[in-house]
């Protein structure tokens, strides 16, 4: 299927990518992998699932749906279980008593076929929304977070992992993907890294023709600043809430459509519609309305889901208002997809 | 014991932390769960520790600390012991995908008589004789730096910095060294990343290493001896202040990117003599080869370097725990079979 610029509504809302898994599907995957359920019915669980999540951002009203990463346990894990090369020694610890499954990269990498396609391919035939979201995390933070034991280099490891996504992200093409995000979240947290590290982001994204964001949280955007325009995606989807939306001045300059960040992922607190509102006009003191995306700061998958329906909720109710304005004051009611590297 | 190169003995150490085993990560979830008690928990510590110290007894690593398996972090749960300080949010180790929870200082710094610090090293201590069988072993204690300290703080009562990190040396430090010298702690391992962590002012140096020689006479002077272990930086940063410091063996990690002189040359060019080379790198899961371990030893013990070890460059939760543990069983038998130093 071909790209085509779909229409949206103004401010088009969206979810960065995670949501929280329903309760019971937690059940299920410790019963799976205590071996009380069979793996021919993880397939189906996992598809409830998603439907269950595509269900909740449709009733709160966002415009352009994910589904939630409900077959995804960690962001890096789940590629690196996926790509040839990898090994998993054993849990390492994030903080306090919090772990993650570091992999390690022990012989070259093989690309063994399409990660994320499948996925894609069912989100698309449950969600009405004519546009989804598919995220894949990016070459540089999947290498920052493994141990490299085979590679010259992190840089090397890097652009060899760049390869690899860039034959996925042209998989979902094919698919009949329009919407794809790379998550960068390590992507700053090595300043004297930043030169090779945006140039390995844009191997991954060469030769694609469709859109392209990338998701960068919880880090110094003073470091990602000098790289707006040489990084080449459409979008970029950054985190906001968290900070209190002190700092937006980072975004001057930045000629691309901004993903705005106005829910605090890390918060139980749900927002008020009035405070999403007033943060989308203070936003757009630096961007074009038309160049405006609203959603979380980040994944969603770490609050109780009750608090992620209603926060999705009250994102959409703030834009809305914001919308009414934008209508009034403008006349902008709608703006299209775009892949354009700059925007306006 | 064995005199090796221009009659240098070589010793294998463990430094710093040691990673949680996924039994000790289970006991800690059920403390935090409130399905474990705290008498069961520390029974549960203690094996854990009797075990890490089996493993240091049958790898012949004889100079190591307790593996830290109480703390979350280099600087936790030590500086919620302290008077005027809130612990606050998870902030990012340097460049590590890890965090620790930095101190908010709101008063005054003063060590709380109920710090456990001191009892956590005395059991580990006669847990590490009944492994041992006798007093053959160094059992360190590990302990962030006063300029690592001050780093990591957010400062809402001292009025210029330095009052801060004397707050933290003379506060909190020196007694709490002065407690643990009084149970039988014989060396003192200061971890001081911010030492040579690029991020870290140049400015601050001087007054980094002239507060860390104060700290280390105040050692010498009980009777305790001093290690500073620097870490994801590079030494040569601090050059010409480590004649400040050298009293005490200083940690080099070699596995620094873009370190422009290597270990040996640090070791000849700033006269250093007491060295623990970080060789073993806890963070990456790759192996140690033999042959590069014994040349870069070598090279220090040519260079001048009279009381040398070999160990791992930084703490190791950054490692998953086998892989650690392989890491300290080869860091044992390299040590041996090179310089008979190990087993
Ligand atoms: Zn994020």
């Amino acid at each position: 299927m071909a790209w085509r610029e779909v229409k949206l509504p103004a401010l088009p809302t969206t979810v960065i990518g995670s949501y929280p898994r329903p309760k019971w599907l937690r059940e299920f995957i410790k019963g799976l992998k205590a071996g009380r359920y069979k793996e021919k019915h993880a397939k189906e669980a996992f598809d409830d699932a998603v439907v269950a999540v595509v269900r909740d951002h449709e009733v709160a009203g966002v415009d352009i749906p994910s589904d939630g990463e409900m077959r995804r346990d960690e962001m890096v894990e789940y590629f690196a279980e996926r790509i040839e090369g990898f090994k998993f020694y054993g849990p390492v610890r994030v903080w306090g008593n919090h772990y993650f499954r570091k992999p390690a990269v022990v012989k070259p990498l093989k690309y063994r076929g399409p990660m994320t396609v499948d996925e894609f391919l069912f989100l698309r035939s449950v969600a009405k929304a004519e546009v989804v979201k598919v995220t894949i995390t990016g070459p540089y933070t999947i290498a920052d977070w493994s141990f490299n034991e085979y590679y010259e280099s992190k840089e090397e490891l890097a652009f060899e992992l760049a390869r690899i996504i860039n034959r996925e992200i042209k998989a979902l093409e094919e698919a009949g993907a329009l919407y794809v995000q790379v998550d960068e979240p390590a992507l700053t947290t090595h300043p004297d890294e930043m030169e090779w590290a945006v140039q390995a982001i844009n191997k991954a994204v060469e030769g694609v023709n469709i859109k392209v964001g990338l998701h960068v949280c919880y880090s110094d955007y003073r470091v990602l600043k000098p790289y707006y325009d040489e990084l080449r995606v459409s979008q970029f989807a950054l985190e906001f809430a968290n900070r209190g939306f002190r700092d937006l001045a980072v975004i001057k300059g930045l000629s691309k459509e901004l993903g705005f960040g106005v829910i605090d992922v890390h918060n139980r607190r749900v927002e008020t519609p009035e405070e999403v509102a007033k943060a989308i006009r203070k936003v757009m003191r630096y961007v074009e309305p038309e160049c405006l995306y609203i959603n979380p700061d980040c994944g969603l998958k770490l609050l109780p889901r009750d608090v992620a329906r209603a926060k999705l909720k009250a994102m959409v109710e703030g834009t809305k208002i914001v919308r009414k304005e934008l209508a009034r004051r403008k006349g902008l009611e709608e703006v299209v997809l775009r892949k354009d590297l700059t925007c306006p | 014991m064995f005199r090796g190169l221009l009659g240098v003995v070589v010793r294998a150490s463990f430094n710093g932390s040691y990673p949680r085993t996924a039994g000790l990560a289970r006991l800690y979830s059920r403390l935090h769960s409130g399905r474990l008690s705290g008498e069961g928990f520390e029974k549960g510590v203690r094996a854990q520790t009797a075990r890490l110290f089996k493993l240091f007894k049958v790898s012949g690593v004889t100079v190591f600390t307790d593996g830290m398996l109480r703390w979350d972090d280099i600087l936790n749960p030590l500086t919620g012991f302290v008077e005027g300080v809130k612990v606050n949010g998870l902030v990012r180790f340097y460049d590590n995908n890890f965090f620790v929870r930095a101190p908010v200082v709101e008063g005054e710094l003063r060590l709380r008589s109920d710090n456990p610090v001191p009892e956590w090293f005395e059991t580990a201590f006669s847990l590490a004789e009944e492994v041992f069988g006798g007093p053959e072993f160094t059992l360190k204690q590990p302990l962030p730096g006063p300029l690592t300290l001050a780093e990591f703080s957010v400062n809402k009562y001292y009025k210029g910095y330095w009052s801060l990190v004397e707050g933290w040396r003379e506060g909190v430090l020196e007694p709490l060294i002065r407690e643990l010298v009084g149970r039988g702690l014989k060396v003192v391992e200061i971890h001081e990343p911010a030492l040579t962590w690029p991020g870290t002012s140049k400015a601050k140096l001087d007054g980094a290493t002239a507060e860390l020689g104060k700290l280390i006479r105040f050692c010498r002077d009980l009777g305790a001896d001093v290690w500073v272990l620097t870490y994801f930086g590079y030494l040569g940063r601090v050059g010409k202040y480590l004649s400040r410091i050298n009293e005490a063996v200083i940690g080099i990690d070699p596995h620094v990117k873009g370190a422009r002189k290597a270990p040996h040359r640090l070791v000849k060019d700033y006269g250093l003599k007491r060295v623990m080379l970080g060789y073993v790198d806890a963070r990456n899961t790759k192996l140690e080869e033999g042959k590069k371990f014994r040349s870069a030893v070598k090279a220090l013990i040519r260079a001048g370097a009279e009381e040398v070890y070999v160990g791992n460059n930084a703490p190791m939760d950054f490692l998953p725990e086998p892989v650690a543990a392989k890491k300290v069983r080869r860091l044992g038998r390299l040590t041996s079979q090179y310089f008979g130093g190990g087993k």
